[in-house]
């Protein structure tokens, strides 16, 4: 495990745009969990507080009921992290183990499964997502999670079950069946380590792509406005007449920007990921 | 004597801080067929492509000469390496059966590639009828390669195509890079023996690259062996093969080849493997796996001395024991 | 006693173009400790025999038995002993070891669960294992992974897994055609002594006659001629007593490391090979045959008995020159 943490930090110092992408994702993190800890939003809800401007006791000034931006941005970090993580987890373990068990057992399986995938991939996404999402009209972040996933998967388990099926031929998988290694072993330990650096690389993405889609839903309204994230920031913003204020703009923008930040974070990251998870760039 | 063909003074060829070759010194008359032999990583396909300028990057010249006709390739502009390249010096790579244009028939190739030269021929007529000569005389039908695609021709007939490709411009020189590895023992022979046949009938000098001592056996008249990077021994084929002075590394890799001419052919493996160039030992690069090492072996690089034929040998035992010392003459 | 029989295997590929078979008709059987090479060139489907005998695929026609029974037949336990009793070496070292695993990683997992040591033993057994195969007997090696290996090294990381479920039975596809000249022989050296020491059967595949005869050494080989086998019998008689035109055609093609001995051969070449394809009725060696007659045309020969154990698929087995004539008597 050590030698993991030391190959990390080489790579990490290698490739700088990686380690500051890292970096940042780390504060968001660390942000997120110990943030709520921390801030408290004000119960005081005063019009006449509303759309002040920067200042130092309000960086990026106050939202339309006189709280704290800077506060609220934080404090939305985490119901947005949260999701965009399970989301992502709930995509890539569905789409991994479909992936390789149809990659590499083939057959009848791997027909009627793939059939299944297809349909997946053929139904348009985001619509989908936001017609469930308005029926469901919950704000418990598993149901979320859950319904941002319902069709993300299916690219991914189709790019895994190619790379499986050519891995399948790979002389070094003849011998692991020649010396009888069961089917479990064989997918978890023999296959799973060389689709590692795709998995992990989509993983991330498919975090932010899980962020993107929750932002789309809470600024739509679909799911529900209770409590505060950064989708709802801009859905509010936007309906309570933050357009129409150059004093209000920050407002607006924060949690953009907030997001975009920490996707381009994500994807500078990402880089690094390709040279842990694969032996031969990993250890020299 | 007749000027070099092919003159390589000194060689140096670095990739970062590793030398692939180093400090060699060899050169091919006209109308050799000369064999530049050694195992994986000893540098003989860098130093067959340094001939025309095409080491692949990272790799550069950092010592010594290569001329070619008399002139030297480094200091060539690009102009004058694409007349080099094709028209004068013709290259077959390895694998270069797999190098063909899969959409494409043979035929339509030839068609581009006389476009590309069109000072080689008059006409492209021309071009073409010596195409088919040259199939002839490693013994394919004309009609049916030109027609054909190439997964239509099995492995051992693109190889005679990749070797009629390149002798198309009329090139003085052909460089081989491993002709024959890839192929089975009967389509080798087949290859081995269009080789001979273009030698004598065009006159071409053939300098081809491998690991086969006994494709080198069968083919070549002259040879250079190396051994991670440098050059060990060079010579005439008989030289080489006969139990005189040698270098141990040559007289081993000959017996580690297993051969199925008499039973209890005294046979047996090397120890050791081939040294990283990270980690070149002190002195002779062969020393830790060689039989006959002495001490100074593990501390002087031997030279390379030629005796009065030319027969070059670069092992402090092997040229103590024939009473030969460095002097100033130039290998040959 | 028997261990290993296949018996009438014929096989298509759902790819094979149409008509001919992959194999046609093909029986052979090891015994206990025996060593059967099947020599051919590629194409001729001695890959595919040895990927039929460790049940990667299912043969078309005819059946598989080790220890008599069925291999396909097997369920449960029996299924388990026949994964431990058969194991394979392939040709790529570079291919033939997961990258995404450590060494320790690639040798343990089978071990385990075939029950031959214990999670807390494990440790001890894989080094005593990368001792047996002449490789750095340490923890930092089993932590390695394949890119840092040389092709050597990996093969005998290969060699340790087959061995490493102490088989019966290796099937050794090619196992040195991809490694330099100088690694032949210890590999094969490594080979010999698990064979010599636990009594381990092999299957060798192989093209080069000079390896083949080397492993064999007193076993048998089977010389094949796409999917058929066209001559079987004892090493040392197959090769100086060639019964089939295709055996002793090979046989000539083989390059001889020694030059005086080549190019006498060259002179007294007595055959040579034919461009054609297999034919489909009658000898499928037909349209090669330097010897072909008007009777090899009207259907396939049988296997026959042309000596002491020693079969072959030819109608005139007399008119085959022996080795030693091919190199006109004296071989130095």
């Amino acid at each position: 495990m050590s030698d993991l943490m030391r190959d990390f930090w080489r790579i990490l110092r290698a490739d700088k745009s990686a380690l500051v992408g890292g970096i940042i994702v780390l504060i968001y993190l660390l942000t997120a969990i110990f943030g709520p800890v921390i801030f408290h939003l004000s119960n005081v809800q005063s019009a006449a507080n509303a759309y002040l401007g920067p200042s130092v006791r309000h960086p990026l000034g106050t939202d339309f009921l006189g709280q704290d931006v800077a506060t609220e941005l934080i404090l939305g970090a985490r119901p947005i992290m949260e999701v965009g993580l399970m989301a992502a987890t709930i995509i890539t373990l569905i789409g991994v183990v479909i992936g390789l068990l149809c990659g590499y057992v083939g057959g009848l399986f791997d027909d009627t499964v793939m059939r299944v995938v297809d349909v997946a991939l053929t139904i348009p996404g985001l619509p989908l997502i936001i017609v469930i999402a308005a029926i469901v009209h919950s704000s418990n972040p598993f149901v979320l999670a859950g319904i941002l996933s319902v069709t993300g998967w299916a690219g991914l388990a189709r790019a895994v079950r190619s790379q499986a099926t050519s891995l399948r031929t790979m002389d070094f998988m003849a011998a692991a069946r020649v010396q009888g290694l069961p089917l479990r072993n064989i997918v978890a330990r023999q296959l799973l380590p060389n689709v590692g650096p795709y998995v992990a690389i989509h993983f991330l993405l498919g975090i932010t792509g899980a962020i993107y889609a929750e932002v789309g839903l809470f600024l739509l309204g679909v799911a529900p406005i209770s409590g505060t994230n950064w989708g709802i920031m801009i859905n509010l913003a936007m309906s309570q007449g933050a357009l129409l204020s150059s004093r209000s703009l920050i407002y607006l923008f924060a949690p953009m920007a907030a997001i975009v930040i920490l996707q381009v974070a994500f994807v500078f990251f990402s880089r690094a990921l390709d040279s842990l998870f694969n032996p031969r760039l990993r250890v020299q | 004597m007749a000027p070099a063909l092919v003159a390589l003074k000194d060689l140096t060829v670095a990739f970062g801080d590793l030398h692939a070759v180093e400090g060699v010194s060899l050169e091919v008359g006209q109308g050799d067929i000369y064999a530049i032999v050694g195992e994986s990583g000893c540098g003989k396909s860098t130093l067959a492509y340094s001939l025309l300028d095409l080491i692949p990057p990272p790799g550069r010249i950092i010592g010594g000469e290569v001329r070619v006709e008399g002139r030297s390739v480094v200091e060539m502009s690009r102009a004058e390496l694409q007349r080099l390249r094709g028209p004068r010096v013709g290259m077959v790579f390895q694998a270069a059966m797999n190098s063909f244009n899969p959409v494409v028939t043979i035929g339509a190739q030839v068609g581009h590639m006389l476009e590309a030269h069109p000072e080689v021929f008059p006409g492209a007529g021309e071009g073409r009828a010596y195409f088919r000569q040259l199939l002839e005389m490693v013994r394919l039908p004309p009609d049916r390669v030109l027609r054909s695609f190439e997964h239509q021709l099995s492995g051992g007939m693109r190889q005679r195509v990749a070797i009629a490709f390149a002798l198309l411009l009329r090139p003085s020189i052909l460089v081989l890079d491993e002709p024959t590895t890839a192929l089975d023992v009967l389509n080798q022979r087949l290859v081995l023996e269009a080789l001979r046949e273009l030698h004598a009938t065009l006159g071409v000098t053939i300098i081809f690259v491998t690991h086969d001592l006994a494709v080198v056996a069968e083919l070549a008249e002259r040879v250079a062996v190396m051994y991670a990077g440098r050059l060990v021994e060079s010579g005439t084929v008989d030289e080489i093969f006969a139990r005189g002075r040698r270098h141990p590394y040559v007289a081993a890799l000959i017996s580690a080849i297993p051969s199925v001419l008499q039973p209890g052919l005294r046979v047996g493996p090397i120890a050791g493997q081939v040294p990283d160039l990270a980690e070149l030992p002190p002195g002779c690069r062969f020393a830790p796996r060689c039989r006959l090492a002495r001490a100074i072996c593990r501390e002087v690089e031997p030279p390379l001395i030629a005796d009065g034929t030319g027969h070059s040998v670069a092992c402090h035992v092997a040229n103590e024991k024939a009473g030969l010392t460095p002097s100033g003459r130039a290998v040959r | 006693m028997t261990l290993l029989e296949v018996d009438g295997v014929s096989h298509w590929y759902d790819t094979t173009d149409g008509d001919r078979p992959v194999l046609d008709g093909v029986s052979i059987e090891v015994d206990t400790g025996g060593i059967l090479a099947i020599v051919g060139e590629s194409g001729c489907g001695k890959t595919t025999l040895g990927s039929l005998v460790i049940r990667e695929n299912r043969p078309s026609e005819g059946e598989v038995r080790f220890d008599g029974r069925d291999i396909w037949s097997l369920r449960g336990n029996d299924f388990k002993s026949y994964r431990r009793a058969v194991q394979v070496v392939h040709q790529d070292p570079y291919a033939s070891l997961n990258p995404g695993l450590t060494i320790e990683d690639t040798l343990g997992p089978a071990i385990l669960y075939h029950g031959l040591a214990r999670r807390r033993d494990l440790q001890t057994e894989l080094i005593r294992l990368l001792q047996s195969v002449g490789l750095d007997a340490t923890h930092r090696f089993l932590r390695r992974y394949p890119h840092q290996l040389s092709g050597g090294q990996r093969q005998r990381v290969a060699i340790a897994r087959a061995m490493s479920l102490r088989p019966r039975l290796v099937v050794a596809d090619e196992p040195t055609s991809m490694l330099d000249v100088s690694m032949r022989l210890a590999i094969l050296d490594l080979l010999l002594s698990f064979q010599r020491e636990h009594e381990l059967a092999f299957l060798f595949i192989s093209h080069d006659f000079g390896v083949v005869r080397y492993f064999t050494q007193g076993g048998r080989i089977a010389v094949m001629f796409y999917g058929v086998i066209v001559e079987e019998g004892p090493t040392e008689e197959v090769i100086h007593h060639p019964r089939h035109p295709y055996t002793y055609l090979l046989l000539q093609a083989i390059p001889i490391p020694d030059p005086p001995l080549a190019r006498r051969r060259r002179r007294g070449a007595v055959a040579e090979a034919v461009d054609g394809q297999p034919a489909a009725t009658g000898c499928i060696f037909a349209n090669r045959c330097p010897f072909v007659q008007p009777e090899c045309r009207v259907a396939r020969p049988p296997l026959v008995e042309a000596g002491r154990d020693h079969r072959t698929a030819c109608l005139f087995p007399e008119r085959v020159p022996d080795l030693t004539e091919i190199l006109e008597g004296e071989a130095g």
